[in-house]
This record gives structure tokens, C-alpha cells and sequence, in this order.
């Protein structure tokens, strides 16, 4: 309470005080006292009763009639204005507290003046207090008041068995003696008691005076020494009773389960309960706690017996009561970049087909108004590092998550571990309250304190080995075992003097060790749970099952909604939490374009020679490859990593999504349109930045193709291995690993044919560099950026032609005539290896064969001649002829070519207006160094002999793939061949990434990676336990 | 309790616990003297209230300035408030029709405390006050 206030309320105090000259003065003075030491320290008290007093000076003053009704309207004013200054100040629960103590004031000597209760009037009015409201607080304070009045907002809580009015609640306590009477102020949800009689009440723990009116709060509790506690909880529920919803009824029936290696998890349990009740279960560690709650709630099938919600089979009929379970687990469920009201709201959104934005706002808003959460809402949730609401709110936030959709049957994992006294008791407490309010809980708990232990209706406790031991009250359950130990004051079950009862006790007895001869504990336990179990077994009531059994099937009022609902809520979400992390989105968008700058500006190399006058020439930039190269890389690089952490983040929200059977590929999806959507962002501005430094002309819409491609294939691969891996960490070692191949296997750092003959191949790119996403990218981007810029694009076919005849008449024709001298050698002198001379012979005919295949303008028919044994002077003869032929036909067609090129060049230039407009087309749009490697320029061998075979060294951008292959070529093949058509590079290459990416996407929805690795390790477990077995 | 109410007239007779409230907006008189302290307050004064912004809520004053003249020799708790709610829902008036309003606050000389309640309303309300004294 602020100084304000307080000053205010002494003002006011002294105003009443003095408006009555007779007995309030003293009592009053004393209430103000009483008043002031509640709030604070006697120092402070002191001086604020001196400022009380100076107030009641300063007004006192008898007087005769007229002049004292003066001074009432002055001090009438006054009030309004002291009233209305707290109206800005205090929150309305505090102004009620301000007119509770006003009215105990004015009434300290019984009765109250006119005036006075005209004074509390003005001010209940003026603090916005309902009339009607006021006046029933109003009768309640009276202290003439000894009947209670017949009204629905009123508890009356006595011994007698009956209630004796209409409509007024009323709860029995047995031995209690006179009564105590509750208020509730429907209008801030408070609660306000009074005692008539003399008994000799605690509310936590303070002396209640008799017809003193006391503000109940949140989790007290009233206590005698003759009778059992009334709970917070036990009274709200009074007034809750009625709006109870349809019952349910909830049996286990001879329920057992057993692990997948055999071993037991539960042994048979039964009991019964219905709703409106809190089960609290207990049990040591290992005891099998999670194993019974995931039975319970349909997670794990029982291997024996049933669970039965209002006869319906749990495990069987599984969607008879979708919606009806609800869980809570232990792990926090949250997104932390959203605020409390966003993740609940999405959360419903997910829960709650049909129903409009507008309407699950207002279920959002009741429930965390419910939950205390509501002044929080607008909040980050925050990491549990760097923490923006408390640990309590994070725990009322994960259940709201599931209390939300109104479940039934609720199961609750450890609600309070983590958590101060305080903030447990305020969860179980709203557990308490839920349960009243008619639903069934069942609440896994450790050490709880005592009050929180008298909370629960039922107490369940599991013994090591999952054995049931107890089923009952929980206060009972200390005398039980302390019987079954022959512990002395067995009946003793909480401390005499203050009520407590000492939880662990229970434990102590349970987990007894045998002592050894020195006195030691053992590890031994001196009764097994199988003996605890024998008793159990012994006590009908512990499982007996004698309750109304509901047959009607529990309502559920959710409903989740259809694959492309679920798609839109998962990306808004989604969405909106990586919006609020300002890091990883400033990061994310600059990134791309950052690299592309730094790229470019490195790489943008001109002669500098003075004889240089134009300075950069795209042309003339040697660094063009290792840009393309670059290119792809950071494409590969940036789609991993921004991927890689997506799912593994999102683990225990899928974990519970998938609990409430929402989609998993509507999941999935999501996260891949969102990255897919990144990728295309980054990918657009590194190659404006990176192609606008680098001056590459046009192309923008294939470089976008291609590398977007790429880093979708990324993104793809790192959601993969998000979703396998079980840390971070482990995802960011693993990174290197995918991304270290895919440089080195590119066909860039390392030639093809140049890798380790055991895996390379001469005529195709090796399966190795096939298998890389790099290599058919930098392969796309080279070919294209080569033969598909504006300039080359004209003469792409007369260049490739021309490449063709230039290799048969310059190389290959050469080669054969080599090889015809060298067996014409071996004819005349015999000097080399037979072996030798076979080979030769038969590469002449398999060279020859496959010419003539495809050539209508030479022909030779004596092909199958050519064979070592028929090997003579006149088929030599032929050859060299054939050789000949051959030569003729190619040079003509190069001249064809080049002719028909030098033609369209002559119009081109005509056309552009020069051939200095010409010159600097090709200055802009061609590149020299991209040109010389896809040329092969740089390797002077331009044919090699594979295994009777010539292999085409030089200009592979222009040699057309064999048609008999399939997709798999040399490396910058102009086409590929898919089902014996050619496609271009481009586009072939596209698809086989595309295919490749879709591959990664059925392995993530059938986690494949993660089955894999499971088998993996299962595989080195039951190895290592063979291993260890045997020896 | 008299009442007299026309389209622009509101009456109220004075008794010996309420106020005479005379309020005509043609004439441009709005006055409330006497005493007030009257066992119901919201019975005599919510419709008084209500007058004040149903009729002036639909007729704009002809005048540019309202004086509201109070002379009260004392007042109640519950009257004081509603003392208050008037001021205000004049005030809220003149605002809207965009006329001026001033309070005239009448004590007795001898009456300090008449004179301070008077100041506190203008604080409260903010609206203009002018005192005046008055001897006899």
C-alpha cells in the first residue's frame, strides 16, 4: 500500500471518527492501530496514528446541530476527493479491502450512525462498488446482524447436517463449533469470512476473533484443533458446485503392463474413481510413476486388463474419447519467442476447428483469467535461462496448454518440481480447484508438503517394480504402514499440535533397510514391495470399485482441424516466432547478400596493366569459376545451417502435438514452405549483389533456378538430420561432414578423373560425384553460363559442330591412323605383344563401328573383318581408305559449320551496328575462363584409350552424351539422356536435384534417418551384451 | 418532493431536506439553494441527472455562457457526490455544445468550510468557480 494511500486512508478514518463524537473515538483508535500494524512495522505505525490523530484534532470540535451539519458537507467533499484519488491508485480488490475496513470501523462499537454509514456509502459509490453488493457486505459486517440471510452468495459452515436455508450454500463440518458465514463478492471474485461463536479458529495460522470480517485469500485455510481443515478449495467449491459438468467414470480393471523385454511395469491394478476427485500418486524413483500415467492415458497399450472412461475401452476405442484425456507432462512445452497469450492461442487455434479468431480469444483471455495468467499475457515466455515470467507462471502456462480444450480426465507430471513452496501450492491449489469444478486428476508428486498433500482426495502409492501399495486417504496412509511396521503411536498420523504431517515418513517406512551386526544400513530392503503388494491385495477398499458407472460418452468439445488449417496455424506460428528473435532474423536476411558482397568485391579482378584502358571486363575475369563454385557452396552452406536446428528445437511440442493426433506432414510442411521461402529470399539477393558486382549479364532467372534449388535440397537435408539427432551440437559436428564431400566432389577442386582410380571412371562422372548435390549445380550453373548467355546462345550449334569435326580430323582420326601403322607393324615384324595387337585391333573395330553407326555419308561393310585373325595387308589397305574417307567428310563438315557460323556472325554484326558493338556484346556476356574449363582447355591430352576404347578429352560442353545412357554422362555434358531423350544440362539437372529433394522429404516424414540410427544402436547394444555375455 | 419538468423547465420545490433546483435554459437560470440533505439522494437526484443529458443532449443552449448558481447552507455525504455529478454532467454538456460554463458558489462569511467544499469541487471537477460571500 503506498504512503498515498495510507495518508488517504488515516484522512478518511479520522473524518468518520470525528463525525461521531461519542465511543468510536477510542475503539476506533485502536482499530486504526490494528489496522496499521497489518500493513506495517510499529515504527511506521506510530507515526501514522500521529498523523491520525492530527487529522482527528483538526476536525474535532463539538458543536451545536447546524453548525455540525456544515462541517459535514465540507468533510462530504472531502471524502469525494479522497476517494477519488485512490479510484486512480488501487485495484479494485484493494478497494474493497479499503470499505471492508471502513465498514469494521464505523460498527467497532456495535452500532453505527447514520452519518457514518452515509460516509462508507459515498465511498463504496464512489469507488464504483455495485450497490446491491455494498449493501449485502454492508449487512454482513453489521455486528447487529445474527441471522444469516437467505442469499445465494452466502456459506454458512456449521456441524449440523442439513442446510437449513433455501439458497444459501452450506458446508458440514463435524464438530465445529457455532458457525462461520462466507460472502463471496461475485464482482472481483473474493471472498470474505465471519465467525459467530466462540470456537477457536486459525485462518493460516492466525487467531480468528468472532465478528471481525476477514479477507479470505487464494489457498488459505481455516483450521481447529477439533476438526478436520477447511481448504480454500473445499470452500469455493461450494459456490462452483452447481455449473458441474456431466460426470465421468474412470476404472481400471485388472490392469497390468509389460515391457518389450518382458520384464513387468505394472503390476494388476484396479480401483474406480469419478470426476471432481485428485489422485495424487506417489512412489519412489523407478517405481514405475510414468509408466502407470502413460498407461492411464492411453500413450502405452496394457499387455493385460482395461482402462474404462464411462465403459468405454481406453486403449481399443480410442476415438470414442478423443479430446476427453488431457496431459501434462513434465517437460515444459512452450515457444519461448511468444508471449503467454500467443502460445495458448495457437494452441487453441490447433484445438478448436471452427470456431473464429475472435471466439478462441475470448477461451485464450477466460483461461488464463483463470489461471492467473491474464496480467502476464502480453509477455515473452522466454528460455528458462533468461527468464521474463516466473516458474510458477511457466507451469500454470503448460497446463492451461492442455486445460484449455476442457479435458476430463487430466494426468499432471510432476506439477511442482522446480517450483517455491509458494508456487506449488498456488498449481495445486488450481489443480484442487479444477478437480471441484467437476473434472477427475490424477497428479504424480514428490515430497509434497503437508498441505499439499492433504489437498488429494485419493492417495496412490507404487512401490519399486511398479507393485501398487496403497490406495486410499492420504493422511491415512502414515498410520497404514506404520501399523504394517509395528511402529509405535500408529495412529498418529500428523503432528498433534500444528497438523502437519511428515510425508516422508511414509517413504522412510516403505524403503526400510535391513540393518547389518555393526549397526550399518544395508542395501537390502527389510520388506519387498512384493510384501507391501501382499497387503494391498489383502484391503477390498483399496481397490474396491463401487461408484456410479457413467455409460454415456463423455462430451468433448474438441475437435482439431483439417491439414490445411493445421498448415496455416503451424506457419503463423512459426512465423511469428522467428519474427520476435531480431538475431536470427537480421542475420538470416543478411547473410546472403553479405557473402555475395564480399564475394564479389574480392573476386572482381581486371588486368591492371597500363596498356588496360577499359578497366573490369567481364570477360576477362578468371574468377568466374570459383564464383559459380562459391555460389554453390554458400547456397548448400546457408540452407543447412539455417534448417538444421528447425525440428530438433521443436521436439517436445511434437511430441505433445502428436498426443492430440495433429498432422504430421501439416507440420512438416510448414517448416518446409517456411524454409523454402527463406531460401528463395536469400538465394534472390546474393545473386543480385553477387551478379551485379561481377557484372553477369541477364541469367538472373537461371542462376535463381539453380541455386535455389540447391539450397532447398539443403534445407531439406537439414531438416533431415534436425529430426534424427538427438542435440544440437551433434547437428553442428555432423555439418562438416555433409558439407566437406559435397566441396570436394564437386568437379571443381578435384577433376572427376583424377580422383582415386579404385573409384573414378575415364568416360562418366563416378558414382561418388554423382551422388553430390554440388556437382550437378556447379555443373548447370557452368554449362549454362556458358552456352546459354545471350552472345554464345547464337552460335552454340555451329560451335558444337564445329568442336565435333575439329576432334575426329585433328585427334581421333589421327589416333586411328596410329593405331592401323602399329598393327600393320605387328603384321610385317611381329615385334610387339600379341596381346597388344589384339587390343589395338579390337579399339579399331569398336571405334569404327560405332563412327559408322552414326554416319550415312561413309560406309564401309567389311566391319566384321576386323579381327586379329584376319588381320592382313589388304584389310590394312581398306583402313587407311576408310581413314581417309573419314578425314574428308569431317573436314567438310567443319567447313560447313563454320561457314554457316561466319554468316550469322557477318549479320550479327551488321545487326548490333559494328563489329566493335560485337566485341562488346562478347565482352559482356561471355566469360573466357568459364569457357576454358568447360572446354577442357587447359589439358592437352585431348583423347585418352580406356579398355579398347577412345575417350573425348577435349570440349565436353559440346559432346553429346551416349544415347544409350541414362542420365549419367561426363562431367559439363550439354545434355543429359532421360528415357533416350536428350534434355539440356540445365534443366536435367534441376530435376535430379528436385528428385533427390523429394527422396529427403518422404525420408522426413518416415524419420528413416532416425529408424536407421535406432537400429544402428540397438544393433551395438545387443552386440556389446553378446560380446559381454561371452566373456 | 414537487417536480415540474417541460421541454427546457425543470422544477423542483424546495423542501426541508431538499434543494429548490430551478433549471430553464431559455431563461438562462440554473440554480439549486437551500439544503440538502435528503434520506434517498439518488431518488431526487438521478432524474435531475438524466434531465440535464436528455435535454441538453438535444437542445443546445441559445446563450454562450450557463452560470450554475449554488447556495446551499449545507449538504449530506450521498449529496456532495451528487453535487459532483451534476457539475460534471454540465460540464460534459458545454463541452459538446461548445459553451462556457462557470459555477457560482455561495457561502456565508462565517462559513469557512462551505467555502472549502466549494474548492474541492472546483478541484475535483475542474470547472470554474467564482466564490461569493454573503452576510445575511
Amino acid at each position: 500500500m503506498s504512503e498515498k494511500i495510507l495518508k488517504a486512508l488515516m484522512q478518511l478514518f479520522a473524518i468518520i471518527a470525528r463525525s461521531d463524537d461519542g465511543g468510536t473515538f477510542v475503539e476506533g483508535r485502536k482499530l486504526v492501530e490494528l489496522f496499521l500494524r497489518q500493513q506495517l512495522n510499529s515504527e511506521l505505525v506510530l507515526e501514522y496514528l500521529q498523523l491520525f490523530d492530527e487529522q482527528l484534532e483538526k476536525f474535532q470540535g463539538g458543536g451545536d446541530g447546524e453548525k455540525k451539519r456544515k462541517r459535514t458537507s465540507s468533510s462530504s467533499v472531502k471524502v469525494l476527493k479522497i476517494c477519488t484519488d485512490i479510484n486512480a491508485e488501487l485495484e479494485q480488490r484493494q478497494k474493497f479491502i479499503v470499505v471492508i475496513r471502513l465498514l469494521e470501523f464505523i460498527y467497532v462499537n456495535e452500532s453505527a450512525t447514520e452519518q457514518e454509514l452515509e460516509f462508507v456509502e459515498t465511498v463504496a459509490l464512489t469507488f464504483n462498488i455495485d450497490e446491491e453488493e455494498y449493501k449485502r457486505l454492508n449487512k454482513f459486517s453489521n455486528p447487529a446482524t445474527v441471522d444469516a440471510d437467505d442469499i445465494e452468495q452466502q456459506l454458512i459452515i456449521n456441524s449440523t447436517k442439513n442446510n437449513e436455508l433455501q439458497l444459501s450454500k452450506h458446508l458440514c463440518i463435524e464438530g465445529l463449533q457455532g458457525s462461520v458465514r462466507i460472502l463471496n463478492l461475485s464482482s472481483i471474485g473474493m471472498y470474505v469470512l465471519r465467525l459467530y461463536g466462540s470456537a477457536e479458529l486459525f485462518l493460516n495460522g492466525t487467531n480468528i476473533l468472532p465478528m471481525r470480517v476477514y479477507v479470505l485469500t487464494q489457498g488459505s485455510s481455516l483450521r481447529s484443533s477439533k476438526t478436520q481443515p477447511i481448504y480454500y478449495s473445499d470452500i469455493i467449491s461450494r459456490y462452483l458446485k452447481d455449473n458441474s459438468s456431466a460426470g465421468i467414470s474412470f476404472v481400471a480393471d485388472e490392469l497390468q503392463y509389460k515391457f518389450k523385454n518382458g520384464k513387468t511395469g505394472l503390476h494388476p491394478l484396479n480401483f474406480a474413481e469419478e470426476s471432481g476427485k485428485l489422485i495424487g500418486i506417489m512412489g519412489g524413483s523407478g517405481a514405475g510413476k510414468s509408466t502407470l500415467l502413460n498407461v492411464l492415458n492411453g500413450n502405452e497399450t496394457p499387455s493385460s486388463g482395461a482402462v474404462l472412461i464411462n465403459n468405454i475401452n481406453l486403449h481399443t476405442q480410442k476415438e470414442k474419447l478423443e479430446g476427453v484425456i488431457g496431459f501434462v507432462s513434465q517437460d515444459d512445452l512452450l515457444i519461448e519467442e511468444l508471449t503467454v497469450f500467443e502460445n495458448l492461442f495457437f494452441n487453441a487455434k490447433l484445438c478448436f476447428d471452427g470456431y473464429s479468431d475472435e471466439q478462441i480469444t475470448e477461451i485464450v483471455h477466460g483461461t488464463l483469467n483463470d489461471l492467473g495468467l491474464y496480467e502476464t499475457r502480453g509477455l515473452k515466455v522466454g528460455s528458462p535461462l533468461e527468464k521474463t515470467i516466473s516458474g510458477g507462471q511457466r507451469k500454470r502456462l503448460n497446463i492451461a496448454l492442455e486445460l484449455i480444450r476442457e479435458p476430463a480426465v487430466m494426468f499432471v507430471d510432476e506439477p511442482t518440481s522446480g517450483l517455491s513452496s509458494r508456487d506449488s501450492e498456488n498449481i495445486m491449489d488450481l489443480l484442487k480447484e479444477l478437480a471441484l469444478k467437476g473434472k477427475l486428476i490424477f497428479v504424480v508428486i514428490h515430497q509434497p508438503s503437508s498441505d499439499i498433500f492433504k489437498m488429494f482426495d485419493k492417495l496412490m502409492i507404487l512401490d519399486v517394480g511398479g507393485f501398487p501399495i496403497y490406495y486410499a486417504n492420504p493422511v491415512d496412509a502414515v498410520s497404514y504402514f506404520k501399523r504394517l511396521a509395528n511402529q509405535v503411536n500408529a495412529d498418529e498420523s500428523e503432528c498433534n499440535t500444528c497438523g502437519n504431517v511428515n510425508t516422508e515418513q511414509i517413504f522412510n517406512i516403505i524403503e526400510t533397510k535391513v540393518v547389518d551386526e555393526y549397526g550399518n544400513p544395508t542395501r537390502k530392503r527389510k520388506y519387498k514391495p512384493s510384501e507391501w503388494n501382499e497387503h494391498y491385495l489383502t484391503r477390498p477398499d483399496f481397490t474396491s470399485k463401487n461408484i456410479k458407472v457413467e455409460t454415456d460418452a463423455p462430451k468433448s468439445t474438441f475437435k482439431i482441424p483439417n491439414f490445411f488449417n493445421q498448415l496455416k496455424v503451424f506457419i503463423t506460428r512459426d512465423v511469428k516466432s522467428k519474427l520476435t528473435n531480431t538475431q536470427y532474423i537480421a542475420i538470416n536476411l543478411l547473410e546472403a547478400p553479405l557473402l555475395a558482397t564480399i564475394l564479389g568485391y574480392l573476386i572482381r579482378y581486371y588486368d591492371i596493366d597500363v596498356n588496360n584502358k577499359v578497366g573490369y571486363i567481364f570477360r576477362e575475369n578468371e574468377n568466374m569459376p570459383a564464383y559459380l563454385f562459391m555460389a554453390v557452396v554458400v547456397a548448400l552452406f546457408i540452407g543447412l545451417t539455417v534448417s538444421a536446428e528447425e525440428i530438433i528445437r521443436d521436439r517436445k511440442i511434437l511430441k505433445r502435438e502428436s498426443f492430440l493426433n495433429l498432422s504430421k506432414g501439416s507440420y512438416l510442411l510448414s517448416k518446409i514452405m517456411i524454409m523454402f521461402a527463406l531460401s528463395a529470399i536469400q538465394t534472390t539477393s546474393f545473386i543480385l549483389i553477387g551478379n551485379g558486382i561481377l557484372g553477369v549479364h541477364g541469367m538472373f532467372w537461371d542462376y535463381f533456378l539453380i541455386l535455389f534449388t540447391t539450397s532447398c535440397w539443403a534445407n531439406l537435408l537439414g531438416l533431415n538430420i534436425s529430426a534424427t539427432f538427438n542435440s544440437a551440437v551433434t547437428i553442428y559436428i555432423l555439418i562438416p561432414f555433409l558439407i566437406i564431400p559435397q566441396i570436394l566432389l564437386s568437379g571443381v577442386i578435384v577433376k572427376f578423373e583424377k580422383l582415386n582410380p579404385a573409384i573414378t571412371s575415364q568416360t562418366n562422372v563416378p558414382f561418388a560425384g554423382d551422388v553430390m548435390t554440388s556437382r550437378w549445380a556447379f555443373e548447370a550453373l557452368a554449362v549454362n553460363q556458358f552456352s546459354n548467355n545471350k552472345f554464345e546462345a547464337q552460335f552454340y550449334n555451329f560451335d558444337k559442330q564445329m568442336s565435333e569435326a575439329q576432334f575426329k580430323k585433328d585427334y581421333w582420326i589421327k589416333e586411328i591412323d596410329k593405331k592401323i601403322d602399329k598393327c600393320e607393324n605387328y603384321v610385317n615384324m611381329k615385334h610387339t605383344p600379341v596381346a597388344e595387337f589384339e587390343q589395338d585391333v579390337l579399339l579399331l573395330k569398336n571405334e569404327l563401328t560405332y563412327e559408322l553407326e552414326n554416319n550415312t555419308e561413309v560406309t564401309y561393310k567389311k566391319l566384321d573383318n576386323i579381327v586379329p585373325a584376319q588381320f592382313n595387308k589388304a584389310l590394312i589397305q581398306d583402313l587407311r581408305i576408310l581413314s581417309a574417307q573419314l578425314g574428308k567428310h569431317y573436314m567438310r563438315q567443319y567447313n560447313k559449320a563454320s561457314d554457316k557460323k561466319d554468316g550469322v556472325v557477318y549479320k550479327l554484326e551488321k545487326a548490333a551496328g559494328g563489329r566493335e558493338a560485337f566485341q562488346k556484346m562478347q565482352d559482356e556476356y561471355t566469360n573466357e575462363s568459364v569457357s576454358n574449363m568447360v572446354k577442357n582447355g587447359n589439358d592437352l591430352n585431348k583423347v585418352t584409350e580406356v579398355s579398347g576404347m577412345l575417350i573425348q578429352k577435349a570440349d565436353p560442353v559440346f559432346k553429346s552424351p551416349l544415347r544409350t545412357s541414362f542420365i549419367r554422362t561426363h562431367f559439363y555434358a550439354p545434355q543429359k539422356m532421360i528415357f533416350g531423350v536428350a534434355v539440356n544440362t540445365f534443366w536435367a539437372n534441376i530435376l535430379i536435384i528436385w528428385l533427390t529433394s523429394i527422396l529427403l522429404i518422404i525420408m522426413l516424414y518416415f524419420d528413416v534417418l532416425k529408424k536407421l540410427l535406432d537400429g544402428a544402436e540397438n544393433l551395438v547394444a545387443r552386440l556389446g551384451k553378446k560380446s559381454n555375455a561371452e566373456a | 418532493m414537487e417536480m415540474m419538468e417541460t421541454a427546457t423547465k425543470l422544477y423542483l420545490k424546495e423542501t426541508e431536506d431538499t434543494p429548490c433546483i430551478n433549471f430553464d435554459i431559455d431563461a438562462n437560470i440554473y440554480s439549486i439553494t437551500g439544503i440538502s440533505v435528503p434520506e434517498n439522494s439518488h431518488r431526487i437526484y438521478d432524474p435531475v441527472i438524466t434531465w440535464i443529458n436528455e435535454v441538453l443532449g438535444n437542445v443546445k443552449p441559445p446563450h454562450d455562457l450557463i452560470t450554475l448558481e449554488v447556495n446551499l447552507k449545507y449538504f449530506s455525504t450521498t449529496s456532495a457526490k451528487y453535487l459532483l455529478k451534476i457539475i460534471t454532467a454540465y460540464s460534459n454538456m458545454c463541452l459538446y455544445h461548445q459553451i462556457k460554463l462557470t459555477v457560482n458558489w455561495y457561502y456565508h462569511e462565517e462559513d469557512e468550510d462551505m467555502h472549502d467544499a466549494g474548492d474541492l469541487l472546483h478541484k475535483l471537477s475542474g470547472i470554474n468557480f467564482v466564490f461569493k460571500q454573503y452576510t445575511e
